[in-house]
């Protein structure tokens, strides 16, 4: 039997990003997200969105901790 | 199997076979179940570098491939869909099927692992059909049916069995505790879910209570017709890099 | 030192991945062809490994990752609505606040993540952008009027363009927004006819010739026509901006009756079939009004003598043959993938000559842009599965074969060379029979495509003969080698190829040209000198519900799934044993 295939084979090499970097991402997408209500005029839509994006991250970083999240949920 | 996992399927198949809805909802599963493991065979027979294995997985496929017309086709046989259920069964078929993925079995693990998995995934379903088989839980068309499924399936259990043992120098044993202990995991990770998506469904709730229908006024859909593009003032390599 | 631009789309609607070098695409493809799960939106990682592959370079060597649209001003746009739609839209907000929150709007995370690219070597085109630069910098025009029309962008639904090959720009002239679009008019009826949105527009598209358009009066009352080339939608018919499941209103039914049932029977001639064909068929003729004045204002405002088209509603192959007898225009160029996956093309083109200021230009020449497989792979895996073939030895002999073989009745499925970008098989992936009789259309709707059994097959035909049989107007005919476009069928020969003549004698044919496609076109030949006729029925090389074949197992799998008679593949020969 050839040799025994590994998931490597057949996947793109992703890239390891640091906590911070990925943080720095996300925070400024925040910003662009921002910026672009204030460009054109969408005050009103500040509060909403600053809402929204705080329940992302907090969506977000429970992702990370998969295996835990059913407790964090609730724990909500 | 245990006794008790084998009553339970029982008690719970009983339910399953004699009520319209979990019915149709049960084999509608199965053909989702079948049509995801179609796709992770066809993707284990287009990447596999062995070539005994590669003809196995590509027919198991399309074993799963029938199936899953089979369970389908039963379902709808069975049931009267409501509009949007019927909507949404189309949609289902003719779309991802339900099955939204980014890597397939094989492209998560090496050989080994995925011989494995699926061996207890297909043991696990003989398992489950084989109750609803021998206590004769289904209507007669459906059981023919299943038999025949059962058949095949038990043929799977017996190819990935042989495959395991041959390819030699694997500690059986912690293959298939690693897989017991990922599988449930997987089903962890399935509630933890279904309770995340309860729970932010609560939060938005309130969310939406709380913070845009107070905005309703300021809101407002576009009239329609042609209008200028809005001016941006950003360089032409600022807009470009930016995803607002 | 070669400069290589990736471009992508996903998240909505067909993913796909497209890799310029200096300009020129070298690969072009899909996610739904490797991933095999049909309109696939998830990032196109499979498909970019391998337009990277194909092109033997890494992440690394990229000098720039294009996106084909502004995720957050998608996302500003979908809050405003939520927000005017209240309360009414809160199921609408939970679902996309979901998906948006953990994950649309996390969008540059992933590119980074997934593609090990980093973060100032991505760029964001825009949707409509990306539409209309797929059709412009595609196109062999030096300058152009571009009409991008779709379901919508971030707020876009339908936009103007003026598209300079020398300046390497275009220029946005004036838009309309979302909700008043004609892609998501043409989609509310698609569900009102019972199929699937995104996916049942084709079918509509089939369904319109076997009724009468009876209801335009009532379909206008759906739109209105501005005096200034412009349309609004009136919302009161529609739903979607806050529904998610049903996207008409109570009035829609109140106007055009009850909604046809998901998946039931469709005879023609029967009083509720011909009741829903007719709808469509009106909806098509309004369709039809709209998109022509949209372009009678196109050029009225710029005054060229091209027009370009892209988005989703130019899949609307029925429209765009009354664009290019009726529009003012002397040329026509549509693009091929004239949907999302067209934006993956549009974005890098975009970025290659307005950002990165590329000078090379770019014409769309072939579709046979995707992944090939030498015969050596073929047989390897012919082998492996232990299934019987013959193998003929070279193209040139299969060819031959297969002529024979389509004379003789067989239905065969097609498989040569790269795969076809965009969602037309062209040749490639195919499945080929004689045209010639009736039952042959039956025979494949019922028993290899598992067809609702309405649906009218395709014909491809020999350039230099084309016509002989259909009636084609000249500024249409570019687009025809991409089956963009229907066009009647000449009377005389309807009787000869009834399997790919509509019952309005129409037919959404391809020409097929020896310098872009020799060997199809040989096929072709060897056919029209065995039967007399250069057409043959060509429709796609997969079973229902699932995308175009893409390597040879899938083939080799549909060929087992299904009542084909053969597989030729790549100069062999595989038929099913029971």
């Amino acid at each position: 039997m050839s040799e025994i295939a590994t998931p490597e084979d057949n996947k793109l090499p992703e890239r390891q990003t640091t906590r911070l970097e990925s943080s720095l991402l996300r925070l400024g997408t925040i910003g662009e997200l921002l910026a672009l209500l204030v460009r054109g005029g969408k005050w009103w839509m500040l509060p909403l969105v600053l809402v929204l994006v705080m329940l992302g991250i907090l969506l977000v970083t429970i992702q990370a901790f998969e295996a835990v999240a059913p407790f964090i949920y609730v724990a909500i | 199997m245990g006794l008790l996992r084998q009553r339970l399927l029982h008690a719970l198949g009983m339910v399953s076979w004699n009520v319209s809805s979990r019915r149709t909802r049960l084999l509608q599963n199965f053909s989702q179940v079948e049509r995801g493991s179609y796709y992770d065979m066809l993707a284990a027979a287009e990447l596999t570098q062995s070539g005994p294995l590669r003809r196995e997985y590509f027919f198991h496929a399309l074993d799963e491939g029938r199936h899953a017309v089979l369970f389908r086709a039963r379902a709808k046989a069975l049931a009267t869909l409501s509009r949007d259920e019927a909507a949404l069964d189309e949609a289902g078929y003719l779309g991802d099927h339900g099955i939204v993925t980014e890597s397939y079995l094989f492209e998560q693990m090496d050989e080994p692992t995925f011989l494995a998995f699926v061996t207890l995934s297909e043991t696990d379903a003989v398992e489950q059909f084989r109750v609803y088989v021998d206590k004769e839980l289904p209507d007669e068309e459906t059981l023919v049916m299943l038999r025949d499924i059962l058949q095949d399936e038990e043929n799977h259990v017996t190819y990935t069995l042989d495959a395991l043992k041959s390819l030699g120098n694997q500690d059986m044993s912690k293959l298939f505790r690693d897989m017991r202990w990922k599988l449930r995991k997987e089903a962890w990770l399935r509630f933890a879910n279904v309770i995340g998506l309860k729970v932010s469904g609560i939060w938005l709730g309130l969310i939406y209570l709380l913070v845009v229908t107070p905005f309703r006024l300021f809101g407002r859909l576009s009239k329609g017709g042609w209008r200028a593009p809005a001016p941006d003032s950003r360089s032409a390599i600022a807009q470009a890099r930016s995803p607002a | 030192m070669s400069c290589w631009v990736l471009g992508i789309s996903a998240l909505y609607h067909d993913s796909a991945a497209v890799l310029l070098r200096d300009g020129v695409v070298v690969a072009a493809a899909q996610e739904e062809r490797f991933s095999r799960i049909k309109h696939d939106r998830a990032l196109p990682t499979r498909a970019v490994k391998w337009c990277l592959d194909e092109a033997g370079i890494t992440t690394a060597d990229l000098e720039a990752l294009v996106y084909y649209e502004k995720p957050l001003k998608k996302f500003e746009r979908i809050l405003v609505t939520l927000v005017a739609t209240s309360p009414f839209s809160w199921r609408n907000f939970v679902l996309a606040m979901h998906s948006w929150l953990s994950d649309k709007l996390w969008l540059k995370n992933a590119l980074v993540s997934k593609f090990a690219i980093a973060p100032d070597r991505i760029l964001f085109s825009e949707h409509h952008l990306s539409h209309a630069a797929s059709a412009f910098f595609a196109s062999p025009f030096q300058e152009a009027d571009v009409l991008a029309i779709d379901g919508v962008g971030e707020y876009a639904t339908t936009s103007l363009w003026r598209g300079q090959q020398d300046a390497g720009t275009l220029e946005s002239i004036a838009e309309i927004h979302y909700p008043h679009s004609i892609g998501m008019l043409y989609s509310t009826l698609t569900a009102f006819l019972g199929f699937v949105v995104n996916e049942g527009e084709y079918k509509v598209m089939g369904m319109s010739p076997f009724g009468e358009p009876v209801y335009l009066d009532k379909m206008r009352q759906l739109v209105e026509f501005h005096d200034d080339g412009g349309f609004s939608l009136n919302m009161k018919y529609f739903a979607f901006t806050h529904h998610s499941t049903t996207p008409y209103s109570p009035k829609l039914i109140e106007l055009l009756g009850e909604p046809r049932f998901p998946g039931s029977d469709f005879t023609p001639g029967e009083t509720n079939s011909q009741h829903y064909a007719n709808v469509a068929s009106s909806l098509q003729v309004l369709t039809e009004e709209l998109l022509l004045h949209l372009v009678k204002h196109a050029h009225k405002t710029l005054g060229g003598k091209n027009l370009c088209l892209a988005g989703g509603v130019a899949l609307n192959s029925v429209a765009n043959q009354r664009i290019a007898r009726e529009s003012p225009y002397e040329n026509l160029w549509i693009q091929p993938a004239a949907g999302d996956a067209g934006g993956a093309l549009g974005a890098a083109l975009w970025a290659w000559r307005s950002i990165l200021k590329g000078e090379d230009r770019y014409t769309l020449e072939r579709c046979d842009l995707g992944r090939s497989w030498q015969r050596d792979e073929v047989r390897g895996i012919l082998n492996d599965l232990g299934i019987e073939f013959e193998d003929l030895g070279s193209i040139e002999n299969a060819v031959q074969r297969a002529a024979d073989e389509l004379a003789a009745g067989g239905v065969i499925g097609w498989f040569q060379g790269r795969f076809e970008w965009g969602p037309r098989a062209l040749g490639h992936r195919s499945i080929l029979a004689d045209p010639r009789t009736e039952e042959m259309r039956d025979r494949v709707n019922a028993r290899i495509k598992f067809r609702e059994a309405f649906r009218p097959f395709a014909p491809a035909v020999l350039v230099e003969h084309a016509d002989d049989w259909f009636d084609i107007p000249d500024a249409l005919r570019p687009s025809m080698h991409y089956m963009m476009a229907t066009v009647p069928v000449l009377e005389e020969k309807r009787a000869e190829i009834p399997a790919t003549t509509h019952v309005d004698g129409s037919a959404r044919a391809q020409l097929v040209d020896k310098d872009k496609q020799p060997v199809f076109h040989q096929l072709l030949s060897e056919f029209h000198q065995r039967t007399g006729v250069p057409v043959l029925l060509n429709t796609s090389f997969n079973l229902r519900g699932e995308p175009i074949v893409s390597g040879p197992i899938d083939a080799i799998a549909t060929l087992l799934r299904s009542e084909l008679d053969a597989l030729y593949i790549e100069g062999f020969r595989v038929v099913r044993v029971d």
